[in-house]
């Protein structure tokens, strides 16, 4: 029995622990005494006890004096340091061009990085700069249609929520609903000033309760107590007061006096609810606003939804069960919101897809660099053997010469860091135009993220230079007279190489497919000459109604105009239309549909060159607000399923009779397929005027404007192009295809250095062996067939890889449109394409070098 | 350079090294303490004190021979030194002179 105990020997594992941190003469004696003491616990308390003494024991008795000093008998000191910064600097000073394209490759490739990364903490710093950001939740709803349970989202909710939010939810500490004044607003200054803006916002008195923002006048308790008072942020402010302070003066809104109660901080860019001026609520909501809670403490965001659920069913399903419909209530985090589902009136939303897939990229493209830099170093090398050989020779360690390698590789590193960020913090605002970037980033945000940063760019100069420094240190110094360096490093090269070629084509894939889709974006709406249409903001002003149809008149007499259109409500094209539930007959049966409608005048289909597909457009018989007859386009028919649309009722109060039927025109954007939805003639509360001009003269709105200011004198004229509605949609698209289009560009520039620098090193190697050659008889094209035929072949084999990465990366994007462009040959073509131009160039370089090589010179031994 | 100072238990440490004579290894060391203290001494705690007495010169050792019950290793065995050997008659001259200041009928209702 005990001669079995005597062979149980404790755990491997703990004992080579030990003898890896033990110092040797301590080791002999604490084996044994361990040992000892485990032979008699396994007698005494088991085996498994035992085993866990010893680990624990062995742990244990990591103390100072235990622990093994460093292995080698000198350290190499502060000035064997300062020679290893000193030789790195010769050695890039040497080559200087090599050095620069490593460099540079470095920098662009960490510049890139930050750019994405600022980008990603600009999107997922959303509104959480408010106080208590975690304890605010917004309430929507959403409303279902019964009879075919098509779900509505919207970003808001029913205004007496607020009242039931109060009276019934203890934990709601406060309650503030918010809405946007609709349309366009006149405002005047004392000194008789006039502009037209937009984002003014009514909020009840509890809006600052909820939202803390920084206040420079007036008091955020009492500030939108009063009727008529208006709380202005610092720009908006200095627009109408300019230096003077604005507390208690008065600006005229739409013909009504509002005193000034306040002055705010301009708001950040990164908040969703953005406004320019708040105003106090006179009694109460309209229908809708926005809803927001600032809960007791952190919310049980599952409980609060099941209480609004509650408080849905017993207040508002009975209601809306009358009109065939049902819902809910929507309960979010203000933190979420920014990357939640688009609603209905929402601001624009962050998209994290869009974010990962380009924190992939520049991943991707730091690697890139990188694979440069470990590329050059090593064809370098050949260079340096001697250096090596040299520092062998007087006893330098391969720990030594590997720590000098990456120290190299850590400060070009570090430098491509500091660089890029100076970059970054110069050029920031041509960045913001571009839309590479959100927003300028301030100093503390970047200084943070340079901080935030350093940690992956040592591992990119540890990745960096970790091959080369230990292929480096491995030179053995006698074989290093005849041992070509680059021998046995020829697959890594290709590799990086090939994977460099990849990332190039994968790249090209993915912009071309942004391309093509932007383009389909563009042109699928069956809207003529966009650029064509000016739509001119009219004031909120009854007075001048009468006015109006004079001015389109002799707007309408202009030469080349073609047509002026007077349009109401919610009919320009991406604006979102509001719904209201219509009585139709649907397969024999009326039926209840929530349905969008415009008001439009007899010009409109004109103005905007839609066609008829069937039946007439409004006429002069037709009266104006009447609603006896509509006009209807085809998704309503399709949806609808009618056989013969003309002459269908659709109730809404009064019945009325579809006149015609237009073809669709992609009314509400181009994101989404055409939507069912009816036109009433109504131009008596017009909001926009709609002028389509038969060339694109560029002085066309000073004409207009004369025109506007002898009918309408003293009002402001403002205007834009149709165009520009639809451009504005396309905001987010076009700053993916633009940062693209710079990765792309990036990447394509730094595989052409890496290519350069190797071309460079491989002529200065092979140059007796060209000379040679040149004299044995080969042609250019043996020469150059020699190096590209391996980069030729890299370059099919990467196209292959880029062609499926490029589609997986880009198909579930496109899916996300409604009219998708097609992925395919093309994308291979220019890809390859982009990749064989910049080879090309190359090559050219190439072939100049190659054939500035001089025998005579190079065989010469003197 | 380290006090040369002799704590409470390096005092009993090396006390014992003296009491064991020829046989004082640290495992030996270890059951001694215990047997007489009645406290459990871990084997962590007298190596360390071992290393901190010899640091300070009051003990000095040398590998024995090679046994076959400690998995083939040697035991470090430890001798009291003449510095160490003065550290302990000072320490107990130290304690003698504080008792015989005492005067007897201080301690005898204890």
């Amino acid at each position: 029995m005990s001669e079995q105990h005597e062979n149980i020997s404790p755990p491997r594992w703990a004992e080579k622990l030990l003898s890896w941190y033990c110092k040797p003469e301590l080791l002999e004696d604490l084996q044994g005494d361990l040992n000892e003491y485990f032979q008699r616990n396994v007698k005494a308390k088991g085996v498994k006890r035992a085993k866990l003494i010893y680990v624990i024991d062995i742990i244990k008795f990591m103390r100072l004096y235990t622990l093994k000093r460093s292995a080698r008998n000198f350290q190499p000191g502060i000035l064997l340091y300062k020679n290893y910064l000193l030789t790195a600097r010769r050695n890039l000073l040497k080559n200087k061009l090599n050095a620069a394209l490593s460099f540079s490759g470095l920098t662009l490739g960490i510049a890139c990085f930050a750019l994405i990364f600022l980008r990603i903490q600009h999107e997922y710093s959303f509104d959480r700069h408010y106080h208590h950001a975690d304890r605010i939740l917004k309430v929507s709803m959403s409303l279902r249609s019964l009879s075919n349970e098509e779900e509505t989202r919207l970003g808001w909710s029913d205004a007496p929520l607020l009242n039931r939010l109060r009276d019934g939810f203890p934990e709601a500490e406060a309650v503030t609903g918010i809405a946007q004044l609709r349309g366009i607003q006149k405002i005047k200054n004392a000194a008789g000033d006039t502009f037209i803006e937009e984002g003014i916002f009514e909020a009840d008195p509890a809006y600052f309760r909820v939202f803390n923002n920084r206040w420079l006048e007036g008091n955020p308790e009492t500030a939108l107590q009063e009727p008529a008072s208006i709380v202005l942020t610092k720009k908006f402010a200095y627009k109408y007061f300019h230096e003077e302070t604005a507390l208690d003066k008065t600006l005229t809104l739409n013909n009504r006096e509002y005193r000034v109660t306040g002055v705010i901080e301009d708001l950040p860019a990164n908040t969703d609810l953005t406004f320019n001026a708040l105003v106090s609520l006179d009694s109460h909501f309209g229908d809708w606003c926005f809803v927001y809670v600032l809960a007791q403490n952190t919310p049980d965001v599952k409980l609060f939804q099941q209480k609004l659920d509650t408080l849905f069913a017993d207040e508002l399903a009975p209601v809306l069960e009358l009109s065939n419909m049902s819902g809910g209530y929507l309960v979010e985090s203000l933190t979420d919101v920014h990357f939640s589902e688009r609603k209905m009136f929402d601001p624009p939303k962050g998209s994290k897809t869009t974010l990962s897939v380009l924190a992939a990229i520049s991943f991707i493209i730091l690697i890139v660099s990188a694979a440069n830099y470990i590329n050059i170093s090593i064809a370098q090398a050949a260079k340096r053997k001697t250096e090596i050989g040299v520092r062998k020779v007087f006893g330098a360690l391969q720990k030594q010469l590997r720590s000098q390698y990456l120290i190299e590789s850590a400060v070009l590193c570090l430098a491509g860091l500091a660089l890029s960020f100076l970059l970054i913090a110069t050029f920031s605002s041509q960045l913001v135009t571009t839309g590479l970037l959100n927003h300028v980033p301030e100093l503390p945000v970047l200084a943070m993220l340079f901080c935030l940063i350093i940690p992956v760019v040592l591992v990119i100069s540890i990745l960096a230079g970790w091959y080369p420094a230990v292929k480096l240190s491995l030179i053995n110094p006698i074989h290093n007279l005849q041992q070509q360096v680059s021998g046995y490093t020829r697959f890594t090269k290709n590799l990086l190489i090939a994977f460099q070629f990849t990332a190039v084509l994968t790249l090209v894939f993915v912009t071309k497919a942004v391309y093509d889709q932007m383009q389909v974006l563009t042109h699928h709406d069956r809207l003529a000459d966009r650029n064509q249409v000016m739509v001119v903001d009219l004031p909120r002003d009854e007075t001048l109604l009468n006015q109006l149809p004079q001015l389109k008149n002799s707007l309408k007499s202009l030469s080349g105009v073609v047509h002026v259109s007077l349009v109401g409500r919610n009919s320009t094209p991406t604006r979102e239309s509001d719904f209201d539930t219509f009585t139709v007959e649907l397969a024999g049966q009326q039926q209840i549909k929530m349905l969008a409608y415009a008001h439009i005048d007899e010009d409109y289909f004109d103005v905007l060159g839609a066609e008829v597909a069937l039946g007439r457009t409004f006429q002069s018989s037709d009266v104006s607000g009447n609603r006896d007859v509509v006009i209807v386009n085809e998704a309503m028919v399709r949806m609808l399923n009618w056989k013969n649309p003309l002459n269908q009722k659709i109730t809404y109060g009064s019945e009325a009779r579809v006149v015609g039927v237009i073809k669709d025109f992609s009314f509400s954007g181009q994101h989404r397929v055409a939507e069912p939805m009816l036109f009433y003639l109504n131009n008596k509360t017009p909001e926009k005027l709609f002028i389509r001009y038969s060339s694109s003269r560029h002085d066309y709105h000073n004409l207009v404007k004369e025109v506007w200011q002898s009918a309408l004198s003293g009002q402001p004229f403002e205007y834009r192009l149709l165009d520009d509605y639809f451009e504005k949609q396309l905001e987010n698209e076009t700053k993916l295809k633009n940062l693209l289009t710079l990765f792309s560009c990036v990447t394509v520039a730094i595989t052409l250095m890496g290519l350069f620098g190797l071309l460079n090193i491989n002529l200065a190697e092979k140059e007796k062996e060209t000379g040679i050659r040149k004299i044995l008889g080969a042609g250019m094209q043996h020469l150059l067939l020699l190096t590209w035929r391996d980069l030729g072949a890299l370059a099919l084999v990467a196209c292959m890889f880029a062609c499926l990465i490029g589609y997986l990366t880009v198909q579930p994007w496109l899916n996300g449109f409604a009219h998708q462009a097609t992925v395919g040959a093309a994308n291979i073509l220019v890809a390859f394409g982009v990749l064989a131009g910049s080879m090309l160039i190359a090559v050219c370089y190439h072939l100049i070098k190659l054939s500035a090589v001089k025998p005579v010179k190079i065989l010469k031994q003197e | 350079m380290k006090g040369t100072n002799l704590g409470e238990f390096e005092e009993l440490v090396l006390l014992t090294i003296a009491a064991l004579v020829n046989d004082a290894y640290s495992v030996a060391i270890c059951d001694e303490l215990e047997k007489n203290t009645g406290r459990s001494a871990k084997l962590g705690v007298v190596h360390a004190v071992l290393n901190r007495l010899e640091e300070k010169g009051f003990v000095k050792s040398k590998l024995g021979e090679a046994t076959s019950t400690r998995g083939g290793k040697r035991k470090r065995y430890y001798t009291v030194t003449n510095a160490g050997k003065a550290s302990l008659i000072k320490a107990k001259e130290v304690r003698d002179n504080l008792w015989s200041m005492i005067p007897g009928m201080a301690l005898k209702n204890i």
